[in-house]
């Protein structure tokens, strides 16, 4: 009776969990552009009551909207379900993290990259990726960057959830000048862009004869073609530790 | 002993000349006094308009801020009611909090004790508003109470409790002040509640009748809700409503049946949720209703600002209730007998193929929410919400904020637990660049479109129109804004640095015209 009842528990957790939660987070919890929870430790969620916490209000200042429609019982299939992936530890990441940071260095990530406290900063800081994103996600941000262009979350630096944050922008002025960079920020009025040596440039977008937004392109250049399949392992596993307890 | 007998005197006759009351002939003749905001949609027609017209297209680039008042922390969704110069507004959770309308220093501010488990369930812990009725000010609380205030000290003259919250009932609309009567509304049917409309003594705070919004065994509308799903049925009732002075009709809408995604259990229309209801306010008695959306399973709660307008339609006059519903359509209806005119979207949906003669929904196959998941428009916040539209007499235009973005629609599992979230499965929103809003301006009798003005963010704009041909909004992005009437061109707009979830409105103190808007943790008031 009680085992049928945690069965039919995780059964019903799976269905909103995919539902509601692995857009983010990657079907069976596998990691997506929020990091995989079929891990045996959450640091997050390491108590059933912290994981409540993470269900009724969010991460919002990490990017984890509120999923607030789940009544008590929902909750506790989700918790279930999310519980009995970590049961087995997933496979490691292949590739080795020390040798990954060799990798790293000698690609000039840190002119762009922040990590704990080193690096440029025209990029996204790096310094939890590992605890906010998932390895294949890792991987496919350093192959094809325009592909995963992170998102914004409210009180992240695009007003509201869901825009595209590091979005390259090209405008021109009425008075003919032409600015490229990346969008810092925008709202109904106005334009704020980045190049990215940092120059921030603020436009009234009614004096711009044209705004484009290059979707489908990314500011970071595509490093890594010319690394061997086991070195990108090596990278990959290295970003995919930063901010993860060893 | 003279000078005492001739003090008293004084006190009894400025006490008698009762200043900065509000007898309910005041608000009937609302138009005709501009210089106040004395109910929730500036009149009992709920154009949210104001007849002044010192600020206007020739000097509206000039506005500054008169003063700046911070709120207590939470979504600050007020519309300030303004009577000779003192300002009502009400802050999160459930405050009441009465300014100097000329520069915003405190006169008193009242907070519920609220218990530690109150129970929220379908909204943020928000308050949209007071009203004013003689010299008292009224407020609901989301721990499901309605309060009468002294307008002068804020001392409660009466407290009481409107349902039990802990079955889910809490209140965030603004009460709506009639003759001697304090009508409102509820909202938790994401909790299962039964809504219903209830009318108070103003003086009393005795309840003099409730409508519920779901019939009982032996009322009409029963027969659409199988089973015993009634006792749950929702149909929430969290919006203030309008009033006809003249044919004496309040009009309250409804919002969703409950559980709203997982309709196995309440097959039928689901009378009357998801409805208008026109009331008599002597007894509550239902007069008319016309349902917008028979047996929602999106969300899509009726709960909109219903705009009461005379005009000519198809050639004969008329007087018109009008509304841009969540569901994406714009309404216009007869509002002395509930007859549908016409129907049209104002927003992308993909729900329906379009409405009947009759104004009902032709639904779409294929898009109830389900395991799965279903993509649908509008998303569920609906293509508008508590938001309030305005109506201009002047140029006869409904605006409205409509919000473009769509959702995926969860099908989940439905146990009625009292005080739980019993919505039966859950909306995805698709947020991104795609997603948009628009302030647009409808021909207030056919919802054709005049012109529209996008703003970035699908938010939660509430717009005024003034008789200075102005239609001032704010946006998610924290923006407030003046657009011309007409043609929807910007005029003004300013960064307020936070949200402007805030309902704008107008006064005048010393002469001077006020426009009002919440954005963030503030109320910000502009004059030129
Ligand atoms: C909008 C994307 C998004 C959605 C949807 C989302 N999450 Fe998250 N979630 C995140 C991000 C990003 C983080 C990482 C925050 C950080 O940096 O630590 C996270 C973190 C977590 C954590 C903490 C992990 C840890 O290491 O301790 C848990 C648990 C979690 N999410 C569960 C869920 C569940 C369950 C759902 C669905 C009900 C869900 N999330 C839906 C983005 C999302
Ligand atoms: C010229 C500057 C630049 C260089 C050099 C650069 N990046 Fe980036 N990187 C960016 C920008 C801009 C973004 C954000 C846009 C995007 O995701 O494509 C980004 C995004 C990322 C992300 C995704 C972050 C997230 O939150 O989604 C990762 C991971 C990353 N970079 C890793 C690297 C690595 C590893 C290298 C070295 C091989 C590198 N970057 C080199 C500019 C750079």
């Amino acid at each position: 009776m009680w085992a049928a009842n945690v069965a039919d528990d995780r059964e019903r957790g799976a269905k909103l969990f995919d539902g509601m939660c692995a857009t983010c987070h990657g079907i069976g919890a596998t990691g997506g552009s929020a990091p995989p929870l079929n891990r045996p430790k959450l640091e997050r969620a390491a108590t059933d009551d912290a994981f409540r916490v993470i269900l009724t209000q969010g991460i919002p200042e990490r990017g984890m909207t509120r999923v607030g429609q789940l009544n008590d019982n929902e909750q506790r299939q989700i918790i279930a379900y999310v519980r009995s992936l970590g049961a087995t530890a997933p496979a490691p990441v292949r590739g080795d993290p020390t040798k990954g940071v060799e990798i790293y260095r000698r690609l000039g990530c840190a002119t762009c990259h922040i990590i704990n406290g080193q690096g440029g900063a025209a990029g996204p800081e790096l310094s939890s990726i590992g605890q906010q994103r998932g390895s294949a996600y890792l991987r496919q941000s350093v192959l094809d960057p325009a592909a995963t262009l992170p998102l914004g979350f409210s009180g992240g630096s695009v007003a509201a959830a869901g825009f595209t944050r590091y979005l390259p922008v090209r405008v021109v002025t009425t008075q003919g000048r032409e600015v490229r960079g990346y969008r810092a920020n925008e709202d109904t009025f106005t334009l704020q862009v980045r190049e990215l040596d940092g120059a921030l440039h603020s436009f009234r977008k009614a004096d711009l004869k044209q705004i484009e937004r290059l979707t489908g392109t990314s500011l970071m250049p595509e490093l890594v073609k010319q690394l061997a399949p086991a070195e990108l392992d090596d990278l990959i596993a290295y970003l995919a530790r930063l901010g993860t307890s060893p | 002993m003279k000078f005492a007998g001739l003090f008293v005197a004084l006190v009894m006759a400025a006490v008698g000349a009762l200043a900065g009351e509000v007898p309910f002939s005041r608000i009937v003749n609302a138009h005709a006094d501009p210089a106040n905001w004395l109910t929730y949609g500036g009149n009992y027609q709920s154009h949210r308009f104001s007849r002044l017209d010192q600020i206007n297209h020739a000097n509206v680039a000039n506005l500054r801020t008169a003063w700046v008042y911070q709120t207590k922390p939470g979504i600050v969704e007020t519309s300030p009611i303004v009577v000779d110069g003192v300002m009502y507004l009400t802050e999160p959770p459930s405050t009441v909090t009465a300014l100097d309308a000329a520069t915003g220093r405190l006169l008193w501010s009242w907070s519920p004790s609220l218990p530690r488990d109150v129970v929220v369930i379908g909204s943020p812990p928000v308050n949209r508003g007071v009203a004013i009725l003689g010299g008292t000010v009224f407020v609901g609380t989301v721990h499901g109470h309605l309060v009468a205030l002294d307008a002068v000290s804020g001392a409660v003259r009466w407290d009481v409790v409107v349902e039990d919250n802990r079955q889910g009932y809490y209140l965030t609309l603004a009460p709506l002040a009639l003759d001697g009567l304090i009508v409102v509304g509820v909202a938790g049917a994401e909790a299962g509640i039964r809504g219903f409309v209830d009318a108070y003594d103003a003086v009393t705070g005795q309840r003099r009748w409730r409508t519920h919004t779901v019939p009982a065994p032996g009322e009409a509308g029963f027969e659409s809700w199988a089973g015993e799903s009634w006792r749950t049925g929702g149909g929430s009732t969290w919006l203030t409503g309008s009033y006809d002075p003249k044919l004496n009709l309040l009009y309250w809408a409804t919002g969703n049946p409950a559980p709203y995604m997982n309709d196995d259990s309440r097959a039928g229309d689901n009378l009357y949720t998801c409805s208008v209801l026109a009331l008599n306010p002597a007894d509550g008695k239902i007069k008319w209703h016309f349902q917008f959306t028979p047996h929602d399973v999106h969300d899509w709660d009726a709960n909109e600002t219903l705009v009461l307008f005379d005009a000519v339609v198809q050639g004969r006059p008329r007087q018109l209730l009008t509304q841009a519903n969540r569901n994406g359509f714009y309404y216009v209806l007869d509002r002395e007998n509930g007859e549908f005119l016409t129907g049209t979207p104002y927003a992308k949906q993909t729900w329906a193929d379009g409405l009947d003669a009759k104004g009902r929904p032709i639904v779409r196959p294929g898009m109830a929410p389900t395991a799965e998941g279903t993509l649908a428009f509008p998303n569920g916040q609906g293509a508008s919400n508590w938001q309030s539209a305005s109506y201009s007499p002047k140029t006869g235009l409904f605006y409205q904020c409509a919000r473009e973005m769509g959702s995926i629609y969860y099908k989940g599992g439905a146990e009625y637990r009292p005080g739980t979230s019993y919505r039966g499965g859950g909306a995805r929103h698709l947020y991104g660049e795609d997603a948009y809003s628009a302030v647009r301006a409808l021909e207030a009798t056919t919802g054709r479109l005049k012109w529209e003005f996008k703003l970035m963010t699908p938010g939660f704009t509430s717009l005024l129109s003034t008789a200075g041909g102005l239609v001032f909004g704010g946006t998610e992005e924290g923006n407030v804004f003046a657009l011309n009437d007409e043609t929807g061109a910007r005029l003004w707009d300013l960064q307020l640095g936070g949200p402007a979830r805030g309902i704008p409105m107008s006064f005048a103190v010393d002469g001077r015209q006020h426009v009002a808007i919440a954005a963030g943790n503030a109320l910000f008031v502009f004059r030129l």
